[in-house]
């Protein structure tokens, strides 16, 4: 018992050491769960947003914290942010959710905003997209999915199967492939869903998927997993002549042919002015509603590089909408 | 004020790790038994009760069944070992593969849900809500003009909740202790320190061995339940990482407050758990990027481990100079008969 006491007591000495450095700037605390590019670029939006509204780092300092993929490690630095910083941001939805958690936990209500989340109501963030809840607010980065679909009907006029492929552990991809199933299904056609668990099943499932019977295409929603493996489904596409929609800019980079993306940027961009709207007017963060991404910000991008690997050639009208970004 | 807070968040992320590293140390240091099924039993415990409470079901009952649902992954485990004579290893490993896909399943039972998996849950504990947790039904809440709404009464929302998993870990701990100290539970013991001698006894090795891991499970989900009321939501990456954590508490407990007796040693496992989470929270506090985090475990881990050695050593050379100091009072007093050894020297 007595070791017990010298580690407490010093704990709480170097505690108290720590709580008396204080800062007159505005603490933003950042919680991101783990090394992820699109997630990194919404960070860095968020940044130059606030900083383009007047909030650079003169006036702001900002806490960032990286849970490493650890839930664990994920909700600890939660609390800590949620009690230190004057306002704080979760990126994606785990992260997001424990910030929210923590807050009420202790009862604040010091302005809490999310981005990188796709579907936020489904995370009990807010009730509805119209507007924020209390002190939460923030930016969704749900796909331009239907208008993704659409893409796949422009490149391949007589479609009539196409797989849909994503990780079952992750609840962002899971939402978007029933909200693209369900489009596809609209549209008549066939609709094959194969699901990975984590990254060693990625390229015997997306083989599998390619080489379905009279399969045209192949639709990836926004996953991490398969973000982090792309290599593994490029090699399972080569020379199929199935077309590859990825979700995403950097995901379709690695693995697919065109898509219509959220800009990450963008969207992290948007996400600091409303920061700095709510700094700025002091309001209640819940007074500015829910952002989306619409058609018009998002982007068409495709690669020249993949498209030739896999032997699929675009449409001439696709091509000369989209940018080439090998 | 600031100091509280730390202070609170360490304890409301350690305690339900108190009962996971309690868990671990039934299989891997009573029963020698180096059970992977931890960290699925963690996230069915935290996937039944979030799922319960999200439907609206009272949080003890919901607490009671993952509890419930901890012994069957241990029962399971146990008799892929025991009767189907796969390695300890494998069966655990075998366990834990299949919980990822039951967690998507009984996520999938969410209320509202159209399809059969869901991956992640979340629920809002309000005032009067329909989703309680066991520390809700206690917490004291303000009602706060300007939103409108009503709000946990800061720090006490806080102290409560940890005071409530406090109890429960003080719990667990005191059945731990009070059922290890039975006859059965001696049987458990020996069947771990030596199976054939234990066998020589007339004891069940095969049952002894599925309880114990069935027990051991049960408070890991446990843990999950505390963990899963207290975030507030689960997800089917909630468990990842825990085992490392948990395995750290015991050695960072026991090379730290010792294991001279059973009582010491449950006390030293659970408190282990604390101290990890005061040294990991300092070290970030002070500044560590969190990126280098996992270099900081091991390096934890290596010191921990290190502790009996390093101790081993300091006493060695106590004892040198014990002995050189005797010597020297003894040739003092002319004593011949010692003289050999002090020339030896």
């Amino acid at each position: 018992m007595k070791k017990l006491t010298v580690v407490m007591l010093a704990a709480s000495i170097l505690a108290a050491g720590l709580a008396s450095s204080c800062e007159k700037k505005i603490k933003i605390g950042i919680l991101q769960p783990v090394e992820h590019e699109a997630l990194d670029v919404a960070r860095k939006g968020f940044m130059e947003g606030l900083a383009e509204k007047g909030y650079d780092t003169s006036k702001v300092k900002f806490v960032y914290r990286n849970g490493g993929g650890k839930e664990a490690d994920i909700s600890s630095y939660a609390k800590s942010l949620v009690s230190r910083c004057d306002m704080s941001l979760g990126i994606g939805t785990g992260a997001s959710v424990s910030l929210k958690s923590a807050a009420t936990d202790k009862g604040l209500t010091k302005p809490l905003l999310f981005t990188a989340v796709t579907d936020p109501v489904d995370a009990k963030l807010v009730s509805s997209l119209d507007n924020g809840e209390g002190f939460v607010t923030g930016s969704s980065d749900m796909q331009p999915i239907a208008d993704q679909i659409l893409l796949i009907k422009e490149c391949i006029p007589s479609v009539d199967k196409v797989g849909i492929l994503y990780t079952s552990s992750e609840s962002n991809s899971e939402a978007q492939a029933k909200v693209a199933e369900a489009a596809l299904t609209l549209s008549g056609i066939t609709t094959v869903r194969k699901t990975c668990t984590g990254p060693s099943d990625v390229s015997s499932t997306s083989l599998a998927l390619a080489s379905e019977e009279g399969i045209d295409a192949i639709y990836i929603p926004t996953d991490n997993n398969i973000a982090a493996n792309t290599d593994a489904v490029k090699t399972a596409v080569a020379g199929k002549n199935v077309l590859v929609v990825a979700g995403e800019e950097s995901m379709m980079k690695g693995c697919g042919h065109v898509t219509l993306s959220v800009d990450y940027k963008a969207l992290g961009k948007v996400t600091g002015h409303m920061a700095a709207e709510i700094l700025s007017k002091g309001i209640k963060a819940g007074e500015l509603p829910v952002k989306t991404m619409t058609k018009e910000e998002c982007n068409y991008v495709m690669s020249a590089a993949n498209c030739a690997s896999s032997g699929v050639t675009l449409p001439d009208e696709v091509i000369a909408k989209c940018t080439n970004v090998d | 004020m600031e100091v509280l807070d730390i202070i609170l968040n360490i304890l409301s992320s350690g305690l339900p790790c108190c009962l996971l590293a309690l868990g671990i140390f039934l299989t891997y240091r009573i029963l020698d038994f180096a059970d992977l099924t931890a960290e699925g039993s963690f996230l069915l415990g935290a996937c039944t009760a979030g799922v319960m409470i999200f439907n609206g079901v009272n949080p003890f009952l919901a607490t009671l069944a993952s509890i419930g649902v901890g012994a069957i992954c241990g029962t399971i485990t146990g008799v892929l070992n025991r009767y189907l004579k796969i390695p300890k290893l494998l069966s655990g490993i075998i366990t834990l593969t299949a919980s990822a896909s039951i967690a998507l399943l009984i996520m999938g039972m969410a209320s509202g849900n159209a399809g059969l998996f869901k991956s992640q849950i979340s629920f809002n504990v309000e005032k009067g809500g329909a989703s309680q947790t066991i520390y809700s039904l206690f917490t004291p809440y303000v009602y706060d003009e300007a939103f409108g709404i009503w709000r946990v009464l800061s720090p006490w929302g806080e102290i409560i909740k940890i005071a409530i998993m406090a109890a429960v870990v003080a719990l667990a701990m005191l059945a731990i202790y009070f059922f290890f100290g039975t006859e059965y539970g001696m049987a458990i013991r020996a069947t771990g320190m030596s199976e054939k001698m234990a066998k020589a006894q007339g004891i069940n090795t095969d049952v002894a061995t599925i309880i114990c891991v069935a027990i051991s499970n049960a408070i890991i989900a446990l843990a999950g339940a505390l963990y899963v009321q207290e975030a507030k939501s689960a997800s089917a990456i909630t468990a990842t990482g825990y085992l490392v954590i948990g395995l750290a508490s015991i050695i960072v407990g026991e090379a730290v407050f010792g294991k001279r007796s059973f009582k010491n040693w449950i006390i030293s496992v659970s408190l282990g758990s604390i101290l990890y989470f005061i040294i990991v929270t300092i070290a970030i506090r002070l500044g560590l990027p969190t990126e280098f985090k996992s270099l900081l475990y091991a390096i934890l881990i290596t010191i921990a481990l290190c502790i009996p050695f390093i101790k081993n050593g300091v006493n060695s050379i106590h004892l040198a100079r014990k002995r050189k100091s005797e010597i020297n009072k003894l040739s003092e007093k002319g004593d011949t008969k010692d003289v050999g050894t002090q020339e030896c020297k």
